[in-house]
């Protein structure tokens, strides 16, 4: 197969994992805010409420009170299991963050032509690689 | 040692391959949107075959395509646009001849109306027009339609999963 052909595969897989890596950091630094700033409890709370709204309006129809137990929840007595579960999978998270950081820099530094390269997902893949592997060390050293 | 310069202008939001008696040539994207690519050779003969990149191409079309789709969270964060649609596809074959040393051929891609020139040509380079066609694809047509359809497939697949996972799980 021609090598160009494997380069674009290489430069949209770069991309995509990219792009993953981009939801895995909102997500991981939302659930920061969260876990080391109470009064941000607030905003996760709101989040929180919009995607369930979300999910539960299309379930409304199939099931009838569903929806009910969906929305009974009341507050940081509903939010502390998610916090918990948020702490104990952190560095699984930050792992993973590390990961497609690496794989879509190199995919990104290989594959793609001088002058076609994205610098910017280049530096953001750098600097979360940079930002995960401290915070996973300090993480498994017992730091934080 | 004969030297061809290959230029490729309003190269800007596509990409080409360029092979040279069969072998791939390298090519670089200059501040401009212009592709630049550098042949050296010792032939006084050689063809050049630019051809627009389309991944439908590729023999592992399929795999390929439903590997990106999945690991892409069903094309949620895959990127925009990864090939025409419509099966639009342009090339052309020229059989450049060295009367001097350094040979320039400059291409112009032109935009794309089925059936006319792919490409305008200039530069100082002797060549002889093989190919140089615009057309509409129609094997890369009815496989960009059948990944459609395929994605859309999965996506009915998804929703039926999810929503037979929460009718019986409550």
């Amino acid at each position: 197969m021609n090598a160009v052909i494997w380069k674009q595969y290489g430069v949209r897989l770069g991309k995509i994992l990219s792009n993953l890596n981009i939801a895995v950091v909102v997500f991981l630094v939302g659930g920061l805010i969260v876990l080391f700033a109470v009064p941000a409890i607030v905003v996760f709370k709101i989040l929180l409420a919009i995607v369930i709204v979300i999910c539960s309006l299309g379930l409304i129809l199939l099931k009838e009170g569903f929806a009910e137990v969906m929305f009974s929840f009341d507050g940081a007595n509903s939010i502390g299991p998610f916090i918990d579960a948020y702490a104990a999978a952190l560095p699984a998270i930050v792992a993973v963050a590390l990961s497609f950081s690496i794989g879509s820099f190199v995919l990104l530094i290989c594959c793609s032509r001088k002058g076609e390269r994205s610098v910017g997902r280049l530096v953001f893949s750098g600097v979360v690689a940079v930002l995960a592997l401290i915070v996973l060390i300090a993480l498994l050293s017992g730091g934080v | 040692m004969n030297t061809l310069i290959i230029s490729i202008y309003n190269a800007r939001k596509k990409n080409y391959s360029v092979t040279c008696d069969g072998e791939a040539v390298g090519l670089k994207r200059n501040r401009y949107g212009m592709l630049e690519g550098v042949v050296n050779t010792e032939k006084d003969t050689v063809c050049v075959r630019v051809e627009d990149f389309n991944e439908l191409r590729s023999p592992l079309w399929f795999i390929a395509s439903l590997f990106f789709f999945i690991v892409s969270l069903f094309g949620i964060f895959d990127v925009r646009r990864t090939y025409d649609k419509k099966g639009r596809a342009q090339c052309g074959t020229f059989n450049v001849t060295f009367r001097e040393n350094l040979c320039e051929l400059q291409l112009k891609a032109r935009p794309f109306m089925d059936g006319t020139e792919a490409f305008g040509t200039d530069g100082n380079a002797v060549y002889e027009e093989i190919e140089n066609l615009s057309q509409t694809d129609k094997v890369l047509r009815l496989r960009a339609r059948i990944i459609i359809a395929t994605k859309i497939l999965l996506w009915i697949a998804l929703i039926a999963g999810i929503i037979a996972a929460v009718l019986l799980s409550i």
